[in-house]
């Protein structure tokens, strides 16, 4: 009997999507589109889809240009030694194989932008004379909303969208970094990361700040001759044999189809297949957690490479693998729940460039496309003011001061934001009511006053949102000291009538609440309109 | 009754195996020093499925009466039920602590790791560290909990998130806090989730969540907050009304 604690692989038989009541069987499939396992092995669902990696790892075929060959030695000796959060697993290679690999790396890149040493020469240096502007230079670009640094204390603080940058600069060189961030996309097309629009001060003050997050420990012990040929035609038979390219962009080699045993029914495997070794009990679950935990230990020529996965999380991919079973892919069509359909939705014209460019679609999703850090964009024109919107996108203010991550300043131009604003604006309405359907010039004084006693007595807001920053305290929502010139008046009733109804998933609690409330509230958050500026200025 | 007799006979001799019997003296390494007293250093009170390793070994240390660490003592861990504990004996390091994964047994509960270690004069001093074991309905319970409950409930800040616990006027209880919530009924701690505060006569800055979450959502949180509970919920089965 299937022990208890991967009874939602039977869950995941029939279900394509993401249950809520099934935790563990979404982590499994999200680690394993995560962790690039479905790059070597193929991960069929019954409709005959191909589960797809969750990002795309670097292309390697300029890499000469990014780093050295002394850290792509010391990164494939062990990975999780440069960043312990990498997704990048442990091929436990020998001294010699990592050696080699890293000499036909080097020597199979290609330069990527043949115009742009001249350029940038003298520009492009990094400036490390400024700590404190270059520390405000990553602050604004809200560089940790992505990037996890450790602190003092060896936590990891920020997101996991791109990779830690505790010791980056001992990976990078920094030519290459003065022309990533000035535009990752010349280097990275299908690159996460936006294009900053960085002035040049800007962008010296950063490199030169991310230059200085250097670990002496990291390189301290490698030590490289020159490459031979030789070394660097057995690195290319390694690179093959290994599967290198089955993640990886590399000049001259094709990316393998089928690299790993095709897993789309593993839950079904006859024990009789299985060579079990040493103690693993002899069951489909043990067998495939104790190969997920420690591949080599069925054997020290297995090509699988070593994950760094906690006890949960090697359940967590068991469970996903074991509702692959051939019951799953011959199940009748109307028993089965598709996963949500993946949206290729691209906007259109000039804010649709502007979009792509700026990578919206990294954190905010619309249309059923995109991330899910920030805040779903579908409906957002119905939403928001023009006059706020336009100063939000070049000058994004704090709304959630208990978050860490954070829209970043993209320093657009006054028309480059009023382009977005306008495209917002139009096509992202919601089709729930009209945003002109309710005046805040409608609202009396009664109303207001009636509003903020229900704001502070029967529904408490402030335990979660600030409206008078001298008594409030709560902050788990947006600040609302300025949320009259932020949001429109229909959006706040309606919102408040029903969160969820517009904002799928949020936490703010549908209070029931009638409709003359509804509109006392409205009324008094609609006169909240103090920009925290203005009055910092006037004291 | 013969059979029964023998099992339960073989089952008791299986019991003794474990910790600190003549049976296993053999098969246990030998102590090169004595402690006076076990403390945990870390791994204790974790959550996880029923059946599923912990994702933290369970550390300990073996200090003698100044306090000090010992390394080379003898110790030796049991857990009650189908839990399995690996290494289940050995000597502690030269730090004086010894490490061993905790594996949970296939009934939701608390699954209690005693560590046993001797003095000089052979008495076994004892440690006694919990883990819990959740079921299905109260490991939702726990996802739930970090949504929506965990912010102002959870006084502990994170580097990545800031608890609204200190910013409440009426401090919000812990869900550990089992000298207050084990007083509430499952039918009180329902009606405040679902109607918030007032329904309770407590503050309005708990928030009715009867339309955001559904019953069951709301049962699952109930037993999360009975299965963490410290000291542990004991239900009281049938009350009468008390005149």
């Amino acid at each position: 009997m299937l022990p208890a604690r991967y009874f939602a692989a039977g869950c995941g038989q029939c279900h394509q999507d993401s249950p809520a009541g099934t935790p563990q069987l979404n982590l499994g499939r999200l680690l394993m589109a995560r962790y690039g396992c479905v790059n070597c092995h193929t991960l069929k669902t019954p409709e005959g889809v191909a589960m797809k990696a969750s990002d795309e790892p670097p292309p390697l075929t300029h890499i000469a240009e990014k780093t050295t060959q002394q850290w792509i030695y010391a990164w494939l000796k062990n990975p999780q030694a440069y960043s312990a959060a990498a997704t990048m697993p442990d091929f436990q290679l020998s001294d010699a194989a990592a050696r080699d690999i890293s000499a036909y790396l080097m020597a199979q890149s290609t330069p990527y932008l043949p115009a742009y040493a001249p350029q940038t020469a003298g520009a492009g240096a990094a400036d490390a004379s400024n700590v404190q502007d270059a520390a405000s230079v990553y602050g604004e670009a809200f560089c940790a909303s992505c990037h996890a640094v450790q602190n003092a204390a060896g936590l990891m603080v920020g997101g996991d969208i791109g990779p830690e940058l505790t010791r980056v600069g001992s990976k990078v060189k920094p030519e290459w970094l003065a022309q990533w961030v000035r535009n990752p996309k010349l280097y990275f097309p299908q690159t996460a990361m936006p294009h900053y629009r960085l002035t040049e001060k800007q962008a010296g003050l950063l490199t030169g700040f991310l230059q200085a997050k250097t670990d002496s420990d990291f390189l301290a012990k490698v030590n490289l001759e020159p490459a031979t040929q030789e070394q660097i035609a057995n690195g290319k038979a390694l690179v093959n044999e290994r599967g290198c390219a089955a993640c990886h962009a590399i000049n001259g080699i094709q990316r393998p189809d089928n690299f790993a045993p095709e897993l789309s029914a593993v839950g079904s495997k006859p024990l009789s297949k299985i060579v079990f070794v040493g103690t693993v009990p002899h069951t489909l679950p043990d067998y495939l957690a104790a190969k997920v935990r420690q591949p080599h230990s069925f054997g020290e020529k297995l090509k699988m490479p070593q994950y760094t996965f906690t006890p949960s999380q090697v359940d967590a991919v068991v469970t996903a693998l074991l509702a692959q079973t051939e019951r799953a892919q011959t199940l009748p069509v109307t028993l089965r729940v598709r996963a949500p359909h993946v949206s290729d939705y691209k906007p259109a014209g000039r804010a649709g460039r502007l979009m792509e460019d700026m990578q919206c679609f990294s954190c905010h999703a619309i249309n059923g496309r995109g991330g899910v850090m920030a805040p779903d964009l579908t409906a957002e024109g119905s939403a928001v003011q023009r006059p706020w919107l336009v100063s939000f996108l070049k000058n994004p203010n704090t709304l959630r001061p208990a978050l860490i991550r954070r829209m970043p300043k993209f320093n657009v131009t006054d028309a480059e934001a009023e382009t977005l604003a306008d495209y917002i604006l139009t096509v992202y309405q919601t089709p729930a009511f009209d945003s002109e359907s309710l005046d805040a010039a409608s609202f009396s004084s009664e109303d207001r006053d009636r509003g903020r006693q229900l704001f502070y007595s029967k529904y408490a807001c402030q335990s979660c949102h600030i409206v008078d920053p001298q008594n409030d305290k709560g902050y788990i929502g947006p600040t609302l000291t300025q949320v009259g010139a932020r949001l429109t008046a229909s959006w706040i009733f309606h919102y408040l009538k029903n969160p969820q109804a517009l904002r799928p998933g949020t936490i703010e609690p549908n209070q029931n609440i009638g409709d003359d409330d509804t509109r006392a509230l409205t009324a008094f958050l609609m006169a909240q309109k103090k920009s925290p500026a203005r009055e910092a200025a006037k004291k | 009754m013969k059979p029964r007799g023998f099992i339960v006979a073989v089952l008791l001799w299986a019991m003794s195996m474990g910790c600190g019997r003549r049976n296993a003296e053999s098969s246990r390494p030998q102590p090169k020093a004595f402690g006076a007293a076990v403390v945990e250093v870390s791994g204790g009170q974790q959550l996880a499925i029923v059946g599923a390793p912990l994702d933290q070994p369970l550390v300990i240390q073996v200090n003698d009466a100044q306090g000090a660490p010992v390394a080379g003592a003898a110790v030796c861990l049991q857990v009650n039920g189908d839990a399995i504990v690996t290494p289940a004996a050995g000597l502690t390091g030269p730090d004086g602590q010894f490490s061993a994964g905790v594996a949970l047994g296939s009934v939701a509960g608390r699954y209690q790791v005693v560590t046993a270690t001797r003095d000089k004069s052979a008495k076994v001093i004892e440690l006694r560290t919990d883990q819990i074991a959740l079921g299905y309905q109260q490991d939702l319970g726990r996802q739930l909990n970090q949504s929506y409950c965990s912010r102002c409930h959870d006084p502990e800040s994170t580097a990545e998130r800031v608890s609204n616990h200190d910013n409440l006027k009426a401090k919000a209880h812990t869900f550990t806090e089992g000298s207050f919530l084990n007083t509430l009924s499952d039918a009180d701690l329902s009606s405040i989730i679902a109607h918030g505060g007032p329904a309770l006569n407590k503050s309005a800055e708990m928030p009715p969540y009867g339309a955001t979450l559904h019953k069951a959502d709301i049962e699952a949180l109930i037993a999360y907050i009975r299965a963490v509970s410290d000291p542990p919920y004991r239900s009281k089965g049938l009350v009468y009304a008390k005149n």
